[in-house]
């Protein structure tokens, strides 16, 4: 056995993602270009806020399926809050509040009556989206004005505000997953929840806190992607929490809860999104593209199970060779 | 060689990437016997069962069925050959009735149809022949655990199973049950039925072999009638050196009480429980399984509902509530069941072991660079056995994972420390280790309070012992009147 | 215990979704399709309309006009119910609009050739049903209220035709595959530009959304730089998404051509991105469906059905102001 042992999913991410730079830049001359590599990283931005959330609740076991209505749902409001009042700290601290409260009846079902979170935040789903459309009438929100800074302007002229908005998130996930022993109790409660209880983490507690934190998450999302369309769209957040599962799942966080990391989950979304990037590039049709997307996470999730099953697995080859031998 | 055995293994040799998991191994299983398979955890055991029924092939040797030899592709082919194996992990479907469970893939009917009423009535009959009352419509859920091995034997022996191997068939089940057990096998052994029974508990290989083989580091070590050994002579063969004494017991003058119990109560659990455990004292806990010590210790630590009471700690009162006030208030536990509510799998041992410190230290954050130092130290202190503090604690064999369960709690100040089986599932080197860390913390002053089904090991380890019948305390010993004839009376006294 | 707490919670909930109700319809605005009908107007005929999916706009803006056109008639009572874009769902409500006895059935249908049969067998059995907005014309005796998608297709396609040069290079945005108004809008491209020597250099699936839109144009600059000069676009959302790709890679002289003519497209318009929607009126085509509702239900109407198409509108530059006023009227767009 050696001695120091190398985490194959956080480097075979990277390898993985640099052979597709490799490949792309062979396939399309306008890949590897400072605007091209800054829309891939603009256009993953959102999701890979939702997915920062989403991998927090997975790693707990959980799952979070309320994100991407919840994005809808805070981003129209805040939309909604800033066309009325031109304030937009205002319009931001309405939104996160938004957010930490659907965290909190999240929260409230899942932690504290411990009913399945796959029900619950599915029922969430309706909630947000009957909320908002009841709010507005089944009508967008334009005009929105100075809120789209949020999502369309830039920092120090080159670096757009939705990238930053994601650094700044990866950087949090980061620190709270990696730093803090509200970070370390999530993959002790995904990991094993009756242990945890036994070690004196008080489950319910962190695990509401986890709910509320992805329902802050979810709800920036929300407002920079109403600032990046320039208009409050209730409808636009549908679908990102499976884009975020897909994302925190190739990224290496297991299904079956207690491991993931930020960086993992950030390569993950990166990578789908230079998919997606070079296949418009080269102006591969839409049908193509999802049979491509669907083998795509079959192959991480194999990897993923592959990986598990030769127990010690230092290198991707003998692991899957191991794997072979043990059925 | 003029016996002809009925199951002889000759010379088997198999090798994984890295390891010899068996070297030359020979077995020989006579006719209508009993033959205990006896080492430690990752000796080989298991691998053996494997390459009889042919999961894994065997790199080298024989196995020879009534003297002929046999190639086993997969386990279906080993029993239509008349061998029936019985698992650790009991391999049932929990929603399925008794009936079903018995007959899968057996079910009588025809054309691909079940015929129910058939298989009711067969499954009767069968259960009947057996001594067996269960009820052929009840789902396998709602029997305790030695019922459904009960089945597995009785669903062998009903498909012409003539050579039955059961790997640790005692491990889950209690002392009465292990009694009806055996009461099967050997009537089973009358029928001319052979056993192979792998295990590594000393005293049921006296009460129920008839011959032995000790594996060690995948070499069988010795064979031979189970009366041509004493317990001292295995345990030497096991571990490979000769053991003097098994437990390392210190005496050593009690100090102050640190901890009293009075009038425990919990309902439908147990009732009227008192008990003290003072510092630098080990105090055991005895009963069947059922009687309540775990319950009334796991209420203790805040895990289980305690009903009323009164609790003294280190002269301050006490009052359970939850696992993070037990620990704020010294009280510490090891679980019974380590897979379940003790390791967290997935997670490095550096993580297990200062899980629970980081919970009582103040601050949203971890101090990182003083918890790997913390993880060494304590690993170091207690000797584990692993790659690395970044080893996954699941990976870790039984021993080692209790030893890096021990180092998380050793980190924590105790009043009380509560060890609920811990040395269940270890093998005997690491058992004795841990044996000798316990005298160590007693030692220190520790007050620990231990539960064991292993009635040696309450006799070789305890100061005191109480011992609980029924959810009551049924009477106290004192380390001089310790006898485990006395113990077992008081365990099975009728309290009502 | 906890049952207890659930069943508080349960009553609580519901008093609040009550009192909710409540305020809402105190405060008179629009009926977000719960399905509850408009007071009681005793002896009405009763009238179901079922929208694809309220929380779309255009959907929810014909409900409003329907509602409002409903109420010059004392004789007629207006019921909305949703679908949310669930055909499996509009086929139920049509079900249950029959069983609980409606006289009248307006269907905004999600997918009329699946719904033909179903239609033809109620009407069949003596519902009168219209088709509204969307008719492929598979129903002899249903009434129809359409702005033709094809129409709406080809005004805008001739303006662009005035618009870009002959041999332009131009990319183009699609609805959701087996979409019929996104195929026959294509089609009415396809058709006028038939003899130019327009030269498609992209063409995408963006399922009407306007952050795909955004998405498929950021990738297309970058392949095609400034060489692209017009978006064709079988929505306004998508449209309105490239624009702001474009806005952001500062290329100006791309025109933009959309349908559908709502308050996100005449916000656009005025402000110098959009160069031109076609609008399926909603409120002409309420009109028409409550007028036709009401002959086929008084008899007036001896056919039992009858087929109209509204016209369809270009709006541009120059008529946006007018647009612009009438949704601000109409509350789709506030100041």
């Amino acid at each position: 056995m050696k001695s120091k042992k190398i985490d194959i999913r956080k480097y075979s991410l990277i390898l993985i993602l640099a052979a597709m730079v490799v490949v792309c830049s062979l396939l399309s001359g306008n890949f590897l270009t400072a605007t091209n590599l800054t829309n891939i990283l603009k256009q993953v931005s959102i999701v890979t806020i939702c997915a920062f959330a989403q991998g927090m609740i997975i790693i707990t076991g959980e799952i979070d399926l309320s994100i991407g209505y919840l994005a809808g749902m805070a981003g129209s409001f805040a939309c909604i809050v800033y066309v009325a009042t031109q304030n937009l700290p205002l319009a931001f601290l309405v939104g996160v509040l938004l957010g930490a409260a659907v965290g909190v009846v999240n929260g409230l079902f899942v932690a504290y009556f411990n009913l399945p979170s796959f029900i619950v935040t599915l029922a969430m789903q309706t909630v947000c989206f009957g909320a908002i459309c009841l709010y507005t009438g089944g009508q967008n929100i334009y005009k929105i004005g100075g809120f789209n800074v949020l999502g369309q302007s830039y920092v120090a002229g080159i670096i757009p505000i939705t990238v930053v908005f994601m650094v700044i998130m990866l950087i949090i996930t980061h620190v709270v997953l990696k730093y803090t022993k509200f970070g370390r109790y999530l993959y002790a409660i995904g990991g094993n929840t009756d242990a945890a209880v036994a070690a004196g983490i008080q489950v319910v507690k962190v695990k509401w806190f986890a709910f509320i934190l992805s329902g802050v998450f979810a709800a920036i999302a929300g407002m920079v992607m109403m600032g990046r369309l320039n208009a409050g769209i209730p409808g636009e957040g549908q679908g990102y929490e499976t884009d975020a599962i897909t994302a925190t799942v190739i990224g290496g966080t297991s299904f079956s809860g207690g491991a993931g990391t930020a960086f993992g989950t950030f390569l993950g979304s990166i990578i789908i999104g230079v998919l997606n990037n070079i296949m418009n590039l080269m102006g591969i049709d839409s049908y193509t593209q999802m049979i491509v997307k669907g083998f795509i996470i079959i192959g991480a999730v194999l990897v993923d199970s592959l990986s598990k099953r030769g127990k010690t697995g230092i290198k991707i080859m003998a692991s899957s060779s191991d794997a072979k031998k043990s059925k | 060689m003029g016996e002809t055995f009925k199951l002889e293994i000759q010379g088997v040799s198999k090798s994984f990437p890295g390891v010899k998991a068996l070297d030359h191994v020979n077995i020989a299983l006579r006719s209508g016997t009993v033959h205990a398979v006896m080492g430690e955890n990752g000796a080989g055991k298991s691998t053996l069962m494997k390459v009889i029924n042919g999961l894994y092939k065997r790199d080298e040797g024989k196995v020879l069925l009534d003297g002929k030899e046999v190639h086993f592709s997969g386990p279906e082919e080993s029993t239509a050959a008349g061998i029936a194996m019985i698992y650790q992990e009991l391999n049932f479907f929990p929603e399925l009735t008794v009936a079903e469970n018995i007959f899968m893939r057996r079910q009588p009917g025809k054309r691909g149809m079940v015929s129910w009423g058939e298989m009711m009535k067969q499954a009767k009959g069968i259960l009947e022949e057996n001594g067996l009352d269960y009820d052929p419509a009840e789902k396998i859920k709602n029997l305790p655990i030695a019922s459904v091995q009960m089945l597995e034997i009785v669903k062998a022996v009903a498909f012409k199973a003539q050579v039955i191997i059961m790997d640790e068939p005692t491990s889950s089940i209690s002392d009465k049950e292990v009694t009806f057990l055996f009461e099967t096998i050997r009537r089973l052994r009358g029928q001319g039925i052979s056993f192979l029974y792998i295990s590594h508990k000393m005293e049921e290989i006296f009460q129920i072999a008839d011959d032995i083989t000790i594996i060690r580091d995948g070499k069988s070590i010795i064979s031979g009638s189970v009366s041509d050994f004493t317990e001292n002579s295995i345990i030497t063969h096991m571990v490979g050196r000769s053991l003097d004494n098994i437990y390392p017991k210190e005496e050593i003058p009690p100090g102050d009480v640190a901890f009293e119990a009075k009038n425990l109560c919990s309902n439908g659990m147990f009732e009227d429980i008192s008990f003290y455990v003072r510092k630098g004292e080990i105090v055991g806990m005895a009963g069947l399984v059922g009687a309540g010590r775990s319950e009334v210790c796991r209420a203790v630590f805040g895990l289980d509902p305690l009903d009323s009471g009164e609790i003294t700690l280190c002269g301050r009162d006490y009052k359970p509530k939850d696992v993070t006030h037990a620990i704020k208030n010294k009280i510490l536990m090891i679980t019974e069941d380590r897979k379940k509510e003790g390791i967290i799998g997935v997670r490095s041992c550096r993580e297990n072991i200062t899980i629970t410190n980081h919970h009582i230290q103040k601050g949203i954050f971890m101090n990182l660079k003083k918890e790997v130092e913390d993880a060494k130290r304590m690993s170091e202190m207690l000797k584990v056995r692993f790659a690395g503090i970044e080893t996954p604690i699941g990976s870790l064999s039984g021993g080692n994972q209790q030893k890096v369960l021990l180092a998380r709690w050793l980190m924590m100040e105790s009043d009380l420390l509560i060890l609920d089986e811990p040395t269940r599932g270890i093998d005997v080197g690491a058992k004795l280790e841990i044996y000798s860390i316990i005298t160590d913390l007693a030692k220190k002053g520790y007050a620990i309070l231990m539960i064991s089904s292993e009635m040696p090991e309450l006799l070789g380890m305890c100061d005191r012992i109480y011992v609980m019948s029924q959810g009551h305390v049924t009477g106290c010993l004192e380390r001089s009147e310790f006898e485990q004839e006395a113990i077992m009376q008081l365990a099975v006294k009728n309290v009502n | 215990m906890k049952r207890t707490v659930v069943s508080v919670f349960m009553v609580l909930a519901m008093t609040v979704m009550m009192a909710a109700g409540c305020g809402k319809g105190n405060e008179g605005s629009q009926d977000a399709g719960s399905g509850k009908s408009e007071g009681g107007k005793d002896g009405a005929y009763k009238v179901a309309f079922l929208p694809t999916d309220m929380s779309l706009t255009f959907a929810s803006w014909l409900a409003d006009e329907l509602t409002t056109a409903f109420e010059e008639y004392d004789d007629m009572e207006l019921t909305v119910i949703d679908s949310q874009n669930v055909l499996e769902t509009q086929i139920s409500n049509m079900e249950t609009c029959v069983s609980q006895g409606y006289d009248y059935i307006i269907l905004l249908p999600i997918e009329p050739a699946a719904e033909d049969d179903i239609v033809a067998g109620y009407i069949e059995q003596g519902t009168p049903m219209m088709n509204i907005n969307l008719d492929d014309g598979g129903v002899e005796k249903a009434s129809s209220v359409v702005a033709n998608p094809y129409d709406l297709g080809t005004v805008v396609a001739e303006y662009a035709k005035e618009q870009i040069a002959d041999d332009a290079n131009v990319v183009v945005l699609l609805g959701p595959s087996g979409n019929t108004d996104s195929i026959e809008r294509r089609r009415a491209y396809e058709d006028v530009f038939k003899d130019s020597n327009l030269n498609i250099m992209e063409e995408q699936i963006g399922d009407w959304e306007k952050s795909k839109g955004m998405e498929f144009m950021e990738s297309w600059i970058q392949v095609h730089g400034d060489q692209i000069d017009a978006v064709l676009s079988m929505n306004d959302a998508m449209a309105i998404g490239a624009i702001e790709a474009a806005k952001d890679a500062k290329l100006d002289d791309i025109k933009f051509f959309g349908v559908d003519g709502l308050a996100d497209a005449a916000v656009s318009i005025e402000d110098g991105g959009l160069d031109a929607t076609a609008l399926q009126d909603a409120q002409v085509m309420a009109k028409e469906g409550a007028r036709v509702a009401h002959e086929v239900l008084t008899g007036e109407n001896k056919e039992g059905f009858e087929k109209v198409e509204i016209p369809v509108t270009l709006i541009t530059s120059e008529n946006v102001a007018e647009f612009i006023q009438r949704y601000t009227e109409n509350g789709m767009l506030t100041e």
